[in-house]
């Protein structure tokens, strides 16, 4: 009895090894809890989702390379207004996202039932970048 | 400090994994001119610098360099998924599977681990100015490099952009250099060592605020 548990166990961790984390948090393979079952409030579509997080890709790329140029002409008001600019539509774009998809800080954990914040994909995985 | 967003800076979408291509792209995660060694060079440097657009700069690019980092290890994770174990021991990946399986490990292609040694702060302005400049041009030559030896599309994407950045942090260090220069007498900008030497600086933002920009 207890030989076929520890063979089950094994085939299991071996099947599990072979498949990505997100693929098997699916099939509730992964040893954490899949939220806290209480309604996050994370109720938009994963294309929606995608599109908005691409969307906040871009601007933060502009706004990185706004930064960079401002730490070394510190004194350009046309750099600084940019900047001013992509941050106001940073904002906008960010709380949607963080109301509706979840965080993109630990800072930005919205709801107050779930920590979202540790839920996949992680932004290495292939589910995070589609 | 540093925060963290929960998104790669651009993102890495890989369908084929590929341990030949993981083989030679962990160069750019622990190598001499990889991610990691730019991120710590920068980070580190800037403590003893003098002027305040040089700290900023070395700060802001060395927090992009560590999301570089993530995004080679994002590469290196996707390449790496669901292999086949004939697969792995046929490819050149074999000798880093078996002490690290499909763990993310800062090593170089040629199997030595990363190094501070490839790091260079000489807590002198210009030295370490230099240092980076040669530093971004290196990384240049070895994102060319892999572009040289990788087809798939799906890998380029993330590499072109990678690379590009690096062209551009150059930039911003030539900007960091011909500052420290506005700031020191032309006739001889060896005369003392902005980095150590006290009384002689002169930031853009004396007084903190934007008029001291006139």
């Amino acid at each position: 009895m207890e030989r076929m548990d520890r063979m089950e166990r094994m085939e299991r961790m071996e099947r599990a090894n072979r498949m990505d984390r997100s693929e098997r948090n699916e099939r509730g393979e992964r040893n954490e809890r899949n939220g806290c079952g209480c309604g996050c409030g994370c109720n938009n579509s994963r294309d929606d989702c995608a599109s908005l997080l691409d969307r906040i890709r871009k601007i933060d790329f502009s706004l990185v390379e706004t930064i960079l140029f401002l730490d070394v002409y510190p004194c350009s008001t046309e750099a600084l207004e940019y900047y001013h600019k992509l941050r106001k539509m940073r904002e906008e774009l960010v709380a949607k996202y963080q109301a509706t998809c979840g965080p993109l800080t630990a800072y930005g954990n919205d709801s107050e039932c779930e920590w979202n914040w540790i839920k996949s994909p992680w932004p290495w995985e292939l589910e995070a970048n589609r | 400090m540093w925060n963290y967003d929960k998104k790669l800076q651009f993102p890495v979408k890989i369908k084929n994994p590929d341990p030949r291509a993981a083989q030679i792209i962990i160069s750019q995660l622990g190598g001499a001119d990889g991610e990691l060694a730019a991120s710590m060079r920068y980070l580190h440097q800037r403590y003893a610098m003098p002027y305040d657009e040089v700290i900023g700069i070395l700060t802001d690019v060395g927090t992009e360099e560590l999301a570089h980092l993530e995004m080679i290890a994002a590469i290196l994770y996707q390449l790496t998924r669901n292999l086949d174990e004939e697969e792995i021991a046929k490819s050149s990946f074999a000798t880093y599977f078996v002490d690290h399986t499909a763990g993310i490990y800062p090593i170089a292609a040629s199997g030595v681990p990363f190094d501070m040694k490839y790091v260079g702060i000489k807590g002198d302005t210009i030295a370490d100015l230099n240092e980076d400049l040669a530093a971004e041009q290196k990384a240049r030559v070895t994102y060319d490099n892999i572009l040289r030896l990788v087809d798939d599309p799906d890998i380029k994407e993330p590499i072109k952009f990678l690379r590009e950045r690096e062209i551009v942090h150059y930039q911003r260090f030539c900007d960091a250099l011909r500052i420290t220069q506005d700031h020191l007498d032309s006739k001889n900008f060896y005369a003392f060592n902005p980095s150590f030497d006290k009384g002689c600086n002169n930031n853009v933002f004396k007084k903190g605020n934007c008029n001291g920009c006139n």
